[in-house]
């Protein structure tokens, strides 16, 4: 038995759907937000499957696309002079009676949330997502460099965050 | 000691594993002789696992239905040229489709029940039951009970491993059970007839099992755990596509 490239992108996609919805709802903060976009990206990515070369390589070209559908998304709200909010960790923290130390949990997720997309995506994809830096450089489509030194700045605004968390009503630049 | 100055991007290599080694020494020499900085790099460090360990939690939610429903096979073929007459004819036959669609809709629905519960009695019956099955013999009896060129896959990457396989042989009904182990002595089958001919893709849940049916045009697959709906994702596709001879 051959399995066919459909099949083989079937099951290559069905099982990247907990991680691809995982990754969305930490990147975007809003559980409802992430799932209308990893919901497109299936749709997009469906549409698309023959561009797919490489079945193995299936996890960056679904991250691609959900950036990409978030990226547009965001134009589209600004065009239309809606204030976008990236912040909001609006459930997120529903999920934290899983963990062993809930509080310290919530506190991390604040601070993760107070970061730039950016900085958030970049420690996603080597923390999270378990990416080499030449991985991370090829998805990104940023030099090694770039990853390094972004990675770096990321990981310092997050302890930043942690150690010294805003005061109620202060207001900090990302 | 003489060491070059430690760039941030240098201690977070250093941290990722990515350093070239002989540099990764200096790192590891300097972090030793400098309590400030093994301060800090055992705080980024905990920063990392806090990462993974605070969102593994978002794995284990059920994937809803509605997108598995979307990714079927059958939706990605790619859509063949049809002429003129080809449409005519396509037209006459919607009538009649759609009359036999609901009674054959019911028969396939009503054969696919029945597998499911051919699967999940598998489970328990040890009649016949093959244990400490090799691979090997485990892919020749499915091969020559299905007719297919077919091997036992290899669950090993999810923990689980091959335990015992058996054939079921009853009237025109030839199906093969394979059933995997964790270190939990949680028991994962993979239950395995030809095809009733309508490629399918499903979760379903049965008091305490997580039930995959996966069937393409040739292989009708029916997986069982108790497991999360991520983990028989994960299975699911693992045992799917290890099943290429």
């Amino acid at each position: 038995m051959t399995a066919r490239p459909q099949d083989s992108f079937v099951a290559a996609l069905t099982a990247q759907l907990p991680a691809l919805r995982r990754y969305a709802r930490v990147l975007i903060g809003s559980a409802t937000e992430a799932d209308d976009l990893v919901q497109d990206c299936i749709e997009r990515a469906l549409r698309q499957w023959t561009k797919l070369e490489h079945v193995e390589r299936i996890g960056g070209w679904l991250r691609s696309i959900v950036h990409n559908i978030h990226i547009d998304e965001l134009r589209r709200k600004r065009r239309q002079g809606i204030s976008v909010d990236l912040t909001t960790a609006e459930d997120l923290s529903a999920n934290m009676s899983f963990v062993r130390d809930p509080a310290a949990a919530i506190d991390f997720d604040r601070a993760l949330s107070s970061l730039t997309y950016e900085h958030r995506q970049i420690l996603l994809l080597v923390g999270m997502e378990g990416l080499s830096y030449r991985e991370t450089a090829g998805e990104l489509g940023v030099p090694l460099g770039t990853v390094m030194s972004r990675l770096a700045r990321a990981r310092e605004r997050l302890r930043y965050e942690i150690d010294f968390p805003p005061i109620p009503g202060e207001k900090r630049e990302s | 000691m003489n060491l070059l100055p430690i760039s941030d991007e240098d201690l977070h290599a250093f941290i990722d594993g990515e350093l070239a080694p002989a540099r990764a020494a200096d790192v590891a020499r300097a972090i030793e002789h400098d309590a400030v900085l093994s301060r800090r790099v055992a705080a980024f460090r905990a920063d990392k696992i806090r990462l993974k360990e605070v969102y593994a939690p978002l794995m284990e939610h059920p994937i809803p239905d509605a997108w598995l429903r979307m990714i079927d096979p059958l939706k990605l073929q790619q859509p063949p040229r049809i002429d003129r007459r080809a449409w005519m004819a396509m037209a006459a036959s919607v009538v009649a489709i759609a009359g036999g669609w609901t009674a054959y809709r019911s028969l396939t629905s009503d054969d696919d029940e029945d597998v499911i519960t051919a699967a999940i009695a598998s489970r328990s019956n040890r009649v016949g039951l093959r244990e400490n099955i090799s691979a090997d013999d485990a892919g020749a009896l499915m091969s020559q009970t299905l007719g297919l060129r077919l091997k036992a896959p290899d669950l090993s990457k999810r923990g689980f491993s091959l335990t015992a396989a058996n054939v079921y042989a009853a009237a025109n009904k030839r199906a093969v059970k394979l059933d995997y182990r964790d270190v939990q002595s949680r028991v994962f089958t993979l239950y395995l007839t030809p095809s009733s001919g309508t490629p399918r893709f499903e979760m379903l849940r049965r008091s305490d099992l997580r039930i995959c049916v996966w069937q393409d045009d040739v292989l009708g697959t029916i997986m069982l755990a108790d497991v999360s709906a991520g983990e028989m994702l994960r299975l699911a596709s693992l045992a799917y596509s290890g099943l290429n001879a």
